[in-house]
């Protein structure tokens, strides 16, 4: 096996390791949440009023999974930077710039694998809940039917949106990851670059704020520049018209931003980009 | 193949402040050489650079004839100090990702000198006191086939057994071609096995003796040493 | 063993080996510890331990089995030469220290006898 392939396993085991942790507290808080909410709660789905403990308790974990989702995606990215500026993680035989996507593309895959989990769990709490509540049952079985039913309405442009959609979600995943290494890596470069007395550790807040005024006014120097970068984040708030050509817009220039901003983090990454010194 | 280790003309600065200058350094195949300097002379950047981990220097490092800094990790085992785990990891836990990541790493060489070092593998990080730890860091980078092995300071803070045992498992487990650094300011305890020594001073390396040519000058190591730090204190 | 570190070491490593056949703890015509084996018990370099091994298997105190080590030679005319120059070096060091103390070589020998008589009964 290559050492693309070996240091992926190892990172994505690292990056893995708190996930059961994480979805035990949030199984066990939901289910206090709904336990002591029990009388006085009520869940709409369909437009039908439920207050089955089972159906509070799957409703609190769904709702519940985008917080803890969140959370694990802010683990996935700290994680991602202790490890770039690792010794013990830096001395493995492996060529700089795959280490680099090794590392970004193992935190996508942690996330991707939480939310396989965190599905796998909501579809168990929904069989448990099918089958302790009548009144679920059967709007359950409604629900399907309809989806059913507008199955055979779908066209190519309602699935371009569906997949647009995810495909969107996973690049701004990966942006957030690209983003953070570049303030990280730029920040850092920039502290061994300027002399002694201007490199203490709070010095590297303004660091980060220096780079992001200077990236910021950079962009807006160039009003094209910033119309072109802003379109995906315009589209995602709804300022765009909306229609599939944005969207198709949209999604290829925030492929175009990933990438650029993909290439930057290498180049710091393998050239300027220092481990710590592991004593 | 080349040379364990050829550097030449290398400067790196950090902080706009010189850490080394113009070095050169050639090491032949099995040797083992002291790299001696004061504290803050350079010794722990000099081995960073060579394994790759300091970026942005300037000049040509090469180690076994490779210049790349990925072809460079490969053929040298660097003392680290295991910053990389949470403390509460086991030792097995460790060995484990050494197997994956290294594959010049010799598990049944490990095992001996965990033996050797009298170490448990269910113990964890946390458990390990300071010399223990340094002969779990030196039992690792030994368990690995490769030409260069760098051992920055690894006997700093440790007693005195835990020193021998250290030194005991250089002699026992080098192999016949490959070289060893080991960095220290501090030479006495040492000296015996040396083959050669390197000495920074003024950012740079100012002497590179064999130790049995000192010693027919009817001179100590350790007095050849001083004597450079005690020149500059005259000066 | 402990070596003094401004002498080469191959120097001391060698005396240490004559001292060990001639007392006998090195038999002749019986193996001696590896080369390893060597380094790690005097704590010294392996090359080191090499390079003595090789002037006294040219001396002929040593000589080499290939693939199986190093023996102690079974001359013995060579063996009491050695012993003779052990001797002779430890009478030099002997007699040179008592030189620096203004004692002279008659006195030596007649302060040797006393000292032989009384102090040894």
């Amino acid at each position: 096996m290559a050492i693309f392939n070996r240091y992926f396993t190892v990172l994505f085991r690292l990056k893995t390791k708190w996930i059961s942790l994480l979805l035990i507290i949030q199984t066990v808080a939901s289910f206090a949440m709904s336990f002591f909410n029990f009388n006085n709660g009520h869940v709409y789905i369909n437009r039908t009023i439920f207050s089955n403990f089972f159906t509070l308790w799957l409703t609190i974990f769904v709702l519940s999974a985008w917080l803890f989702t969140g959370i694990f995606y802010l683990t996935t990215c700290f994680q991602n930077e202790r490890v770039s500026g690792n010794q013990t993680w830096r001395l493995v035989p492996i060529d700089d710039k795959k280490l680099y996507f090794d590392n970004i593309l193992s935190s996508f895959g942690a996330l991707l694998f939480f939310v396989i989990l965190e599905i796998i769990c909501a579809f168990i709490l929904s069989a448990v809940t099918f089958t302790f509540d009548s009144q679920f049952h059967t709007v359950i079985i409604e629900m399907f039917a309809d989806i059913g039913r507008h199955l055979q309405q779908v066209d190519l442009e309602i699935m371009f949106n569906f997949f647009g959609a995810i495909m969107m979600t996973i690049l701004c995943a990966f942006f957030g990851y690209f983003i953070i290494s570049f303030l990280n890596y730029s920040s850092r470069a920039l502290l061994d670059f300027l002399p002694e007395a201007l490199s203490k550790a709070y010095f590297r807040v303004i660091a980060v704020f220096v780079i992001i005024l200077v990236a910021w006014l950079a962009i807006k120097a160039s009003d094209i520049g910033l119309q072109i970068i802003s379109f995906p984040f315009r589209f995602m708030i709804g300022e765009t018209t909306g229609t599939n050509d944005d969207l198709a817009l949209a999604l290829i220039l925030m492929l175009v931003i990933n990438l650029l901003f993909w290439f930057l983090d290498t180049i710091l990454f393998s050239k300027f980009f220092e481990a710590r010194e592991g004593k | 193949m080349g040379n364990p280790l050829e550097i030449t003309d290398l400067v790196y600065k950090k902080n706009q402040k010189k850490i080394i200058t113009n070095l050169d350094l050639t090491l032949k195949p099995g040797k083992i050489v002291a790299l001696l300097g004061e504290n803050g002379a350079g010794k722990t950047t000099l081995m960073r650079i060579i394994s790759g981990v300091a970026k942005n220097y300037r000049g040509t490092v090469k180690v076994a004839g490779f210049t790349k800094e990925a072809d460079r990790k490969g053929h040298l085992s660097f003392t680290d100090g295991l910053t990389g785990f949470a403390n509460s990891t086991k030792i097995s836990d460790i060995i484990k990702f050494y197997q994956i990541l290294y594959q010049d790493f010799n598990l049944k060489q490990f095992e001996q000198l965990r033996e050797f070092m009298n170490l448990k593998p269910d113990l964890r990080l946390s458990e390990l006191s300071k010399g223990m730890k340094e002969k779990l860091v030196v039992a690792l980078t030994f368990s690995r086939r490769v030409d260069l092995y760098l051992l920055d300071e690894p006997f700093s803070g440790i007693d005195a057994m835990a020193r021998k045992k250290i030194i005991k498992s250089i002699i026992l487990w080098k192999q016949e071609k490959s070289t060893i650094l080991v960095s220290d300011h501090f030479v006495n305890e040492i000296a015996a096995v040396l083959d050669e020594v390197v000495i920074i001073k003024n950012k740079t390396v100012c002497m590179q003796k064999s130790t049995e040519a000192i010693r027919a000058d009817n001179q100590s190591v350790e007095e050849f040493y001083e004597s450079f730090y005690q020149r500059e204190e005259d000066e | 063993m402990e070596f003094k570190d401004n002498i080469p070491i191959y120097l001391q490593i060698k005396q240490y080996l004559y001292r060990q056949i001639i007392t006998g703890k090195l038999k002749p015509g019986k193996k001696i510890p590896s080369v390893r084996e060597l380094a790690v018990q005097l704590t010294v370099n392996v090359n080191t331990v090499q390079r003595a091994l090789q002037q006294m298997n040219f001396e002929g105190i040593l000589y080499t089995k290939r693939g199986e080590g190093n023996f102690v030679t079974e001359d013995t005319t060579l063996l009491e030469k050695t012993k003779r120059e052990l001797i002779n070096a430890e009478l030099d060091k002997f007699v040179q220290s008592m030189n620096s103390f203004g004692v002279s070589d008659e006195q030596i020998l007649k302060s040797l006898t006393e000292y032989l008589k009384e102090e040894r009964k």
